[in-house]
């Protein structure tokens, strides 16, 4: 369709809808007698209305993050090998940022480690230089009771994570 | 970093309506921060709903950017439109992302089984985004209503003061948009 086409469709299918439902066809029957091809056209623009819900574009888009694996780039599961060399054992926290999973690293040493992954569609720039820091914060505090990090990463898929020293402990509500 | 404040942002805001497009390239990245900020910021608070209404985001950033100043009703246009489109951009790279990130888990949603649920799936809004592109070749009057009041969350009067027409034409305008938009992705979906 043209856009000079669309203005002559849009003026008489705005008229139209002006009309009573049971009036509408008589109106573009007499609107457009001269053209069939053009009362096709708004007719079927008008039959439309039956097919249109109601919400349509009428609910504001939003993003649904409620969707299983909280929005990481694939749902990860216990066995499975991340990033080529950590076999994951299960997951022991989540949270809005993401996932902390409890995993085995084989490679170059073998030893268990905990792996932080940010959660899909927050990682930007911003996101990547907080973690950054995060490491570098966490590094500079060499003291037993705090987890170390070992290295921080992406995946070839671009999913950010950080491999930290696993300390297992009781949660600090149960101290 | 310092937070991009009312103080900077207004006085480009004013430039900009006055024809200076230096003013425009340094709002752009200003309001396309705050957006994703507000979008991450939100996305990361565990909130119940597991939602995140996008045009509530548009009016923060407004409030957060400009704030108490007054404005002129052209400035504030500016604005609502400029947020508008990034708010869109944002959005359909989001989905976009979380489309080929289901595509790769093997979790593909076919497009016919989901159009006729609201506009709210990940898979929809990038569909919507090209027949809205497609229809602002026909009408870019039309397309840019749609814009303001579906991505900027925009009132039908809010949206006529914005674009200085009256607000019986931006229903009339919503109202053909809407059919023609749902008719072109409906039978777009079953070819």
């Amino acid at each position: 369709m043209t856009p000079e086409r669309w203005q002559e469709v849009k003026k008489l299918l705005d008229q139209a809808l002006e009309h009573k439902p049971e009036e509408r066809h008589a109106f573009l029957d007499a609107a457009c007698s001269f053209d069939h091809a053009l009362r096709a056209e708004i007719g079927a623009l008008l039959a439309e209305e039956e097919f249109v819900n109601p919400k349509f574009l009428h609910v504001p888009p939003y993003l649904d993050i409620s969707s299983e694996g909280r929005g990481l780039e694939s749902p990860l599961s216990a066995g499975q090998i991340f990033a080529e060399r950590f076999r994951l054992i299960r997951k022991i926290g989540e949270g809005g940022m993401g996932q902390v999973w409890l995993a085995e690293q084989t490679l170059p040493v073998r030893r268990t480690v905990a792996i932080k992954l940010i959660r899909a569609g927050m990682y930007d720039e911003s996101v990547v230089k907080r973690f950054q820091a995060e490491r570098q914060s966490l590094a500079l505090m060499d003291h037993p009771a705090i987890a170390k990090v070992f290295e921080a990463g992406a995946t070839p898929q671009g999913q950010p994570y950080f491999v930290m020293e696993y300390v297992p402990g009781l949660p600090i509500t149960e101290y | 970093m310092s937070a991009p404040s009312s103080d900077s942002v207004t006085p480009l805001l004013v430039r900009w309506n006055s024809g200076d497009e230096q003013a425009l390239h340094a709002l752009v990245p200003i309001v396309y921060q705050e957006l994703r900020r507000l979008a991450h910021h939100h996305l990361q608070s565990e909130r119940q709903e597991h939602t995140l209404q996008s045009t509530a985001i548009v009016h923060e950033a407004y409030v957060r950017l400009v704030g108490g100043q007054p404005l002129e009703i052209a400035n504030r246009t500016h604005f609502f439109a400029l947020a508008s489109r990034l708010m869109r951009q944002i959005l359909v790279d989001y989905a976009r992302n979380r489309n080929a990130a289901k595509r790769d888990g093997g979790r593909r949603l076919s497009l016919s089984d989901e159009i006729d649920i609201p506009m709210t799936i990940d898979e929809n809004l990038v569909v919507l985004d090209q027949a809205l592109n497609e229809l602002a070749c026909l009408d870019e009057r039309q397309a840019r209503i749609v814009e303001l009041k579906f991505f900027g969350g925009l009132s039908s009067s809010a949206a006529a003061s914005e674009m200085g027409i009256s607000r019986t034409t931006v229903d009339r305008e919503w109202a053909t948009a809407r059919l023609w938009l749902h008719r072109h992705i409906r039978t777009s979906a079953q070819k």
